[in-house]
């Protein structure tokens, strides 16, 4: 078991490391059920969600890099009540447990957001986004007003200010932190000729997120999620090496949606293996299947059979 | 929406802007229909570049083989094997008892209509395609014989128009995606001018086919802005109903 936040009252404990990130899984994980296992995910984290609703940004909202992507969708959501009503059968019913990502966008809304969620089935947690240019103060209000709700919270901090961020939320009280959220970038969309901004996502960004996850393990006495540029089970558990007690997987589940599950499985048994000695890559996608029907094709033993001799030997 | 491999068996480059690959594909693919594409990553590709998933979109259908049409700059070889998600997006909703198509590709390649034109004109509706700016340049033997080409022009009028919308029983319009709000905004406003007392619903459908992120319906990055509910290209088009869609 993995305890993602501190130890108290509530704490926030999950079977496996590993988890999708906000924003990428969608609001309950609906869209991946015929593609991966969800039941071997830790936990399944939302798309933001504000206190009112948000449409969706205007002009390009994606725009390819050199081996990653530019998104910038605008946090489009039909608003905490309306997601609430129409994702909680579907929460009660998860095959995970369920993390809300709330966009820090006021202490007032986050406190609302909070009071909403209260009571929710199969919801485990809150994931407070903040903002950008968040300062302490504000980090503090925000995170005093997730209290509304006794759910224990996550505070998800920007990568380029994480270490300044994560030591005032710790400061605050949250129960665990998100390292980090990924940075923002501008760049020109081929398509229309215009400059685009947005954040930015690749396998490049996990040496920076990486950094920041052992500067802040070392910093706090907070649980540590890491996240960003994570695309194979070795760079997940670079972050556990690091200091991470978890780890949340990003825009790869969009390109490789079974390499989620691949490397949920395998730190999933990651402290037998390394106890045991045992290579840690044991299980590969399709051999769930292979072994089933070796299992099934195999015949019935006739224990009244004498078992076959034994080959011969070379002494 | 599930995950299977496909394998390259012809690439063949049929105009400077396109080319058409046939793939031979798992059966579950010959489920798919007029509207609905592939969602492509190089099976054996080393290393994040590209990074997205490709969108293929298939122009025709034989048992076992699927031809699907992409831009000549991407690179396809024969014996390569793809990893393909899919189906992405629904069917186009063709209204019942249809005679008469109007199809309008707006500076974009026609490709998404040549699959439906050859599905459509086997059963008798008669199809009229026009094509703007970019959309001239697609070679049109590449379309089905029955289909009827116009040629328009950039301030956005062809031959007849009026008639043509008043002869169609629905149209559906392509572009990409920085000019849909101007061309799909302009399409309804002449439609409603033209038929004043009744549009009935998809009479007027916008093809959605955005850059996707996830093509699952996961990232919300091709939200359709519409009036009445939150629509996803991905999941919900890519032909969406453009009297639901809001353009300002």
């Amino acid at each position: 078991m993995i305890q993602l936040t501190r130890s108290g009252k509530n704490p926030l404990v999950i079977e496996t490391p590993v988890m999708p990130a906000a924003g990428i899984f969608g609001f309950d994980g609906a869209a991946y059920r015929d593609l991966l296992d969800l039941t071997k995910l830790g936990a399944i984290v939302t798309n933001p969600v504000t206190w009112r609703p948000r449409r969706v940004a205007h002009g390009t909202r994606v725009v390819p890099l050199p081996a990653g992507v530019l998104v910038h969708t605008g946090l489009p959501n039909p608003g905490m009540r309306r997601t609430i009503a129409r994702f909680r059968a579907r929460w009660a019913r998860s095959l995970a447990p369920v993390i809300v990502h709330v966009v820090a966008t006021s202490p007032a809304e986050v406190g609302l957001c909070a009071a909403a969620l209260e009571g929710c089935e199969g919801v485990v947690g809150i994931e407070i986004g903040l903002h950008d240019q968040a300062t302490p103060d504000d980090i503090a209000a925000i995170l005093d007003a997730a209290r509304e709700s006794t759910l224990p919270a996550l505070a998800r901090v920007p990568l380029y200010s994480a270490v300044e961020s994560a030591r005032a939320a710790a400061e605050a009280g949250a129960g665990g932190l998100v390292v980090a959220a990924p940075p923002r970038g501008t760049v020109r969309d081929p398509e229309s000729g215009q400059l685009v901004g947005g954040r930015v996502y690749g396998p490049w960004l996990k040496a920076q997120a990486l950094r920041a996850v052992g500067q802040i393990a070392r910093l706090v006495d907070v649980p540590v999620i890491g996240c960003g540029g994570i695309h194979s089970a070795d760079d997940a558990r670079d972050f556990l090496e690091a200091g991470a007690v978890a780890v949340q997987v990003d825009t790869v589940t969009w390109v490789q949606p079974r390499l989620l599950e691949v490397i949920a499985r395998n730190l999933g048994g990651l402290e037998l293996t390394r106890v045991a000695g045992a290579l840690p890559d044991e299980w590969q996608p399709g051999m769930s299947e292979t072994m089933r029907l070796l299992r099934d094709r195999r015949p019935t033993l006739d224990l009244d059979d004498d078992p076959p001799a034994p080959p011969d030997l070379p002494e | 929406m599930r995950e299977t491999q496909a394998l390259i068996e012809r690439v063949r480059r049929v105009s400077a802007d396109v080319q058409q690959i046939d793939l031979a594909v798992d059966p579950a693919l010959m489920q798919l229909k007029p509207g609905q594409a592939l969602f492509v990553r190089r099976h054996n590709q080393h290393g994040w570049e590209p990074y997205l998933r490709e969108l293929w979109i298939p122009v025709d259908m034989r048992p076992g083989r699927l031809t699907v049409e992409i831009a000549s700059s991407l690179d396809a070889a024969p014996n390569e094997i793809v990893d393909v998600l899919s189906p992405v997006g629904r069917p186009i909703p063709v209204r019942p008892r249809i005679q008469h198509l109007l199809l309008i590709a707006d500076d974009a390649l026609p490709t998404p209509f040549v699959f439906l034109a050859r599905t459509l004109s086997g059963g008798g509706v008669a199809i009229t395609l026009v094509l703007n700016g970019l959309a001239a340049r697609y070679p049109l033997e590449l379309l089905s014989p029955e289909v009827e080409i116009v040629r328009g022009d950039a301030d956005w009028s062809w031959p007849d128009q009026v008639a043509t919308f008043q002869w169609a029983d629905q149209v559906l319009i392509l572009a990409p995606g920085y000019r849909q709000a101007d061309a799909y905004g302009r399409l309804l406003d002449r439609v409603r001018q033209i038929r004043t007392h009744d549009l009935p619903d998809h009479y007027a459908c916008g093809l959605f086919y955005d850059r996707l992120a996830c093509g699952a319906g996961a990232c919300g990055a091709c939200e359709v802005r519409a009036h009445d509910t939150l629509l996803l290209a991905c999941a919900d088009g890519p032909a969406i109903d453009l009297k639901r869609v809001v353009f300002r």
